[in-house]
């Protein structure tokens, strides 16, 4: 019930900390490559920040909370830094609506933008463009499934 | 097996249903699943979620926000437990769980959203939508207990009254026969619908965890 709280005081202490020691973009770096894969850090070093951050977890028993806490971290970082993280996911590779959903972004929020782009031929079509909590699904996959909901709907069978 | 073909499947009026179809484009507010047990999710993200909200799953199915906390959002599954994984995004629906309510719900089986179950087609007549979580009418607003209701059970009728619109407790071990005392007593009301004063029966089938 309490996880939120918890994990914010935490990931609030690992962000002070690390911008102490001057190594949060480091430190932010890894925590992302752990949260999207754990097993891509298998035989390397953690930063020494995030080892302390460990053992500290474990002394005080808070392990179970710790894919929050980084989380939450990630988001602190970016937040302090005033940088947007902006995901693009298209069927083929568009460089140029990148830089012009970039644009946009920086103009709308005044912030910096950092933008992950991913190919993914599932969508068939179109793009996913999603920048801190909202999404925009243009992506030709998801209006053939409204189309299929609304026509399961309208008829009464499963299509 | 593929069913008979319906009436309402003639291309014209397929065409004219395509036609009318609506694939809305709008930025909506996701979140991610961070922890799946127990029927409940931990997202992160839905910072503008409402307490009792629908939420979307990408696979469709749905899910109410229960728990409202400072960097992550606990939901209840309405749906299979196995088909959400960590990691899956999240959609805000900007409804309340509420489940559409009126004549027509009668004699018809629904899940806790109001969607039939027992394939008779869409529900008719005019329909409320009333929350799902709401507080129950205090004690004043109640109605006085004044008819009985006949269970159908010698035993239970003969030494326990029970009243048209009593709270009774049936409690006994698992495999007992509580649900069967409970249907039993619908079942038994047959008798008063052919008399012309029906006395309405709502059964709310709540499984068990697994």
């Amino acid at each position: 019930m309490n996880a939120g709280i918890i994990a914010s005081r935490y990931a609030t202490a690992l962000y002070r900390y690390t911008a102490s020691t001057g190594r949060a973009a480091e430190v932010c770096a890894q925590v992302e490559r752990l949260l999207a894969d754990p097993d891509s850090l298998k035989g390397m070093r953690l930063e020494p920040e995030l080892q302390r951050f460990v053992s500290l977890l474990i002394e005080n028993r808070r392990t179970d909370l710790l894919k929050f806490i980084l989380q939450d971290f990630v988001d602190l970082y970016y937040r302090s830094a005033g940088i947007k993280i902006a995901r693009l996911k298209t069927a083929v590779p568009v460089p140029t609506l990148e830089a012009r959903l970039a644009d946009l972004v920086r103009a709308r929020t005044g912030c910096e933008v950092k933008m992950v782009c991913e190919v993914d031929p599932a969508l068939v079509g179109g793009f996913v463009f999603t920048v801190d909590d909202l999404m925009l699904d243009a992506s030709v996959a998801r209006q053939i499934e409204l189309i299929r909901r609304q026509f399961i709907e309208k008829n009464n069978r499963i299509v | 097996m593929i069913q008979p073909i319906k009436a309402s499947e003639i291309s014209d009026v397929l065409f004219n249903q395509l036609k009318g179809v609506q694939t809305p484009l709008q930025f909506e507010e996701i979140g991610t699943v961070l922890q799946i047990s127990d029927g409940v999710a931990r997202i992160h993200g839905l910072n503008s979620a409402e307490a009792g909200e629908l939420l979307e799953f990408d696979n469709g199915i749905m899910a109410v926000v229960m728990n409202l906390e400072e960097d992550n959002v606990g939901a209840v599954l309405l749906g299979p437990t196995d088909q959400v994984k960590e990691g899956m995004t999240v959609r805000r629906t900007s409804r309340i769980a509420s489940i559409p309510v009126g004549e027509g719900v009668v004699g018809r089986v629904v899940d806790p959203l109001g969607n039939p179950l027992d394939g008779l087609g869409k529900i008719e007549g005019e329909l409320i939508d009333m929350p799902l979580e709401r507080k129950a009418p205090g004690v004043i607003f109640r109605q006085p207990v004044n008819e009985p209701l006949q269970t159908g059970l010698k035993a239970i009728d003969s030494m326990i009254p029970i009243g048209r619109g009593q709270r009774e407790l049936i409690i006994g071990d698992r495999q007992t026969g509580k649900t069967a005392i409970a249907i039993d007593t619908i079942i038994n009301q047959r008798s008063e619908f052919e008399k012309g004063k029906p006395v309405y029966c709502i059964y709310v089938a709540v499984g068990q965890k697994g």
